[in-house]
């Protein structure tokens, strides 16, 4: 389970996060929504342990994100929106490496990454540098990564990015898969056809703010429109679309 | 102004918006861009670096000051300001020449190689120009106040030690440009690090080997007016402009002075055609396409199961970092030969439970050496151009202070311990006394441990987590170097003077430092959990 309550976060000035309470259930898998800078990096952060909120709570499978990290860590996978790798490393490497920052055997981490990296078809690439990895190897490499020691709360940001259709569809079935076996999925993207497709509920945060939360069906019939696009537009203020078109191609013509 | 840029085929607009990015890029830690604990470090980092830079003026102002002969004076003055330029470029440099970045983000730009080359030289030109005035500042106005009051003189010198930081710059960009041409990209990366660490080494050897050859009294009287091979060496073309200054016109002075103009328009027009957006695109094909490595078997060798998962993770970085990283594998090796120019610098080491005087030589200075060895290799563990990837150890249970302090053992164990085995040869050889030998190894290797803890405990940081900076990477290097010196030869001087007297001292001694060990490592581990609560990470 992951919850937060009246969670806030500031940088400098400006303010991220602005007493967002929201819940995700064990089975669940989270669609998390919000249009640029709405604050959604920055929850994510504070529950995967990258950031400190200025004030609320944050909790990951029972434990408080501030005052038992270690505990929260060791049930959470992470996918990061930015892949980034320690490089020289090869795939074999990264993911032993991981596996003993969650202090697993040996043995158990070398099974596990022999058989991630096949289910990930990069069997093959398994001792080349991650540097001749292309995008999608790399997310693959993340996604391993944040599975190797068997979860119970996966926290994603953008996780289909990069990775190839066939990827991506292996990756949204196991998602459904990791759901029905109870994990509590977390799952952050821009993509709402995606996240329609794969959450079973929704929540949408704007400025820092929580908006709203429900199923697809019910987050359109409360901003009364047909599509989750639209519902999306006008829960998060953004004027209609074919205005902003038009001033858009009027303030190419001026330039 | 317009009509130069034109003449020159350098788009202005471009050029002025492009230096104004790089020195912003340059300087973002200092602006907070990469949080308010970078920031601050690199505000103290810089500061500290400019103080150096300040301090290492003063001894070509006491050569200048003391020198009789003022081409003789200048030429010194102009060697050390060419010295760390060199130093300085180097280090801190090589990296920003060698980038492949610019292709990325300029490659598709309508921005002509001409423009490319004048924002590149501007922005390391700049840097030149910063650590010319720190380092010049004191030999100048010495020359200013030297027997009456004199500005032109000094106006001359001023010009003749920024021509020397201009001509340094433009021969080191030159050579990574020939490099690229001549070796192609994949190699110059290669290469570049071989060449950079010979050319440091040759730069320092070379340093210490003139001013250890040359006491005060010699400089008073040394003299190149009347010598014609004086003229083979470049420092003392720029020289020359002093000397003029100084109302000394002959062709001793004029055609050195014309040698200067030359080599600065022949290293112009060396660079012109070699640092080019084509050359970025060179070194950014290596970022696209990655040189196949051979595969590699096994994760982690058989031996690493013995260890700690911290330690285990930190191994298998340090390992990789080691065999892939040229940055990284030049700095771990940049550190061997100062182990000799310290021999150099003490002589050959003698035994120090005899008198110091009986046989000559003072292994002090190998002290020092091995107390940069620890110091500099738990910096050059600690920052990575990778230093974002250091998000793993914040969201992974793992104990961030078992990583510290793997870091700390992994240094200790695979690279003190060994090296201190090789002393303890070298010692033995040469006190002719092996229990002395091991001995005085032993003590010298307990001094490295506790200060290698010191900074550990002083500022605790993860490995491979805090990004390069390279502003000011080489005053570091210079401020390590010369706090190691004073530090290193304090503790020999305790040794030799007070522990080594007797058995009961020395077992004290053995006593206290292990108890000093063991409480150092007691609060580092406390300081560590409460500094990593309340960290950052870096690559935020």
């Amino acid at each position: 389970m992951i919850s937060t309550n009246n969670l806030s976060k500031s940088y400098g000035e400006k303010l991220a996060l602005d007493r967002l309470t929201m819940r995700v259930e064990p089975g669940e898998i989270l669609g998390f929504l919000g249009p640029n800078g709405a604050g959604k990096s920055t929850t994510v952060r504070i529950l995967t342990g990258l950031l400190t909120p200025d004030s609320g709570t944050a909790s990951v499978a029972g434990f408080d994100v501030v005052k038992d990290p270690l505990e929260a860590k060791r049930r959470v996978g992470y996918v990061p929106e930015t892949p980034v790798l320690y490089e020289s490393l090869t795939a074999d490497e990264y993911l032993d490496l991981i596996g003993c920052l969650y202090h697993l055997e040996p043995a158990t981490s070398e099974s596990r990454r022999a058989e991630l990296l096949e289910l990930f078809d990069l069997g093959d690439a398994r001792h080349q540098g991650l540097q001749e990895f292309s995008k999608g190897m790399r997310q693959k490499v993340v996604i391993a990564a944040a599975l190797i020691h068997r979860p119970e709360v996966l926290i994603l940001d953008e996780p289909l990015d990069g990775l190839d259709a066939n990827t991506a569809l292996v990756m949204k079935e196991l998602l459904r898969k990791l759901a029905a076996q109870s994990k509590t999925i977390m799952f952050s993207s821009h993509i709402l056809e995606v996240v329609e497709r794969i959450c079973t509920r929704i929540t949408i945060i704007n400025h820092g703010r929580f908006v709203t939360q429900g199923t697809s069906a019910e987050i359109c019939a409360e901003a009364g429109v047909a599509t989750l696009d639209e519902a999306f537009g006008r829960l998060t203020g953004v004027r209609d679309v074919g205005q902003v078109t038009a001033d858009f191609l009027s303030a190419l013509d001026r330039a | 102004m317009n009509a130069l840029f034109e003449w020159l085929g350098v788009d202005r607009v471009q050029w002025r918006a492009l230096v104004r990015a790089s020195l912003r890029v340059d300087f973002a830690a200092l602006r907070g861009a990469m949080g308010q604990t970078a920031a601050k470090q690199t505000t103290r980092d810089l500061s500290l670096s400019f103080i150096l830079y300040l301090v290492s003026g003063a001894s070509p102002a006491v050569i200048v000051a003391v020198a009789s002969d003022v081409l003789f004076g200048a030429t010194m003055m102009i060697t050390i300001v060419g010295f760390m330029v060199m130093s300085t470029l180097l280090i801190g440099e090589g990296s920003t020449i060698v980038s492949p970045s610019d292709h990325h983000v300029l490659g598709f730009r309508p921005v002509t190689s001409r423009t490319y080359l004048a924002v590149r030289v501007t922005s390391i030109v700049i840097r030149t120009i910063v650590i010319t005035s720190c380092v010049a500042f004191a030999p100048v106005m010495v020359y200013l106040f030297k027997d009456g009051f004199h500005p032109g003189r000094a106006v001359a010198a001023l010009a003749a030690a920024y021509s020397v930081g201009l001509a340094v710059t433009l021969a080191i960009v030159a050579m990574y440009g020939w490099l690229l041409r001549s070796a192609g990209p994949r190699r110059m990366v290669r290469y570049a690090s071989y060449v950079q660490f010979t050319a440091q080494m040759v730069t320092w050897v070379g340093f210490i080997v003139v001013s250890q050859s040359l006491g005060k009294r010699a400089l008073a009287g040394l003299s190149l007016s009347g010598s014609v091979w004086a003229l083979l060496y470049p420092g003392t073309w720029f020289g020359s402009y002093v000397a003029l200054a100084s109302g000394q016109v002959s062709w001793m002075t004029i055609v050195p002075g014309v040698l200067s103009m030359l080599l600065l328009v022949v290293l112009a027009r060396a660079i012109g055609g070699k640092l080019s957006l084509g050359y970025a695109e060179s070194l950014g094909r290596l970022t696209s396409v990655a040189a196949p490595q051979s595969p590699r078997a096994g994760a982690a060798a058989r031996w690493m199961g013995v260890l700690s998962n911290e330690t285990r993770a930190v191994a298998i970085l340090v390992r990789s970092q080691l065999q892939h990283d040229m940055k990284f594998r030049m700095a771990v090796i940049s550190l061997l030969p100062i182990t000799f120019v310290y021999m150099y610098m003490g002589g050959w080491p003698s035994d120090p439970f005899v008198r110091q005087l009986e046989r000559g030589g003072h292994s002090g200075f190998i002290l020092i050496a091995l107390l940069i060895l620890p110091t500099t290799l738990r910096r050059v563990l600690v920052t990575s151009d990778a230093y974002r990837a250091s998000w793993i150890f914040h969201t992974t249970p793992s104990d961030g202070a078992e990583l510290v302090m793997s870091a700390r053992n992994i240094i200790t164990i695979f690279f003190l311990v060994p090296y201190l085995f090789c002393l303890a040869a070298i010692f033995t050889y040469s006190f002719h006394n092996p229990p002395h030998a091991i001995l005085h190894t032993t003590f010298i290797g307990m001094v490295s441990y506790l200060v290698l803890q010191f900074t550990v405990m002083m500022n605790p940081q993860l490995p491979f987590s805090m990004p390069l900076n390279k502003e000011t990477q080489a005053g570091m290097t210079f401020g390590l170097m010369i706090a190691t010196m004073v530090v290193g030869l304090a503790l020999y001087g305790l040794l030799t003077a007070v522990i080594y007297k007797s058995a009961l001292a020395m077992v004290a001694a053995a006593a206290v430092f292990l108890a000093v060990a063991y409480t150092m490592d007691r609060v580092t581990r406390r300081r560590v959990s409460k500094r990593l609560a309340n960290s950052y990470y870096a690559g935020e």
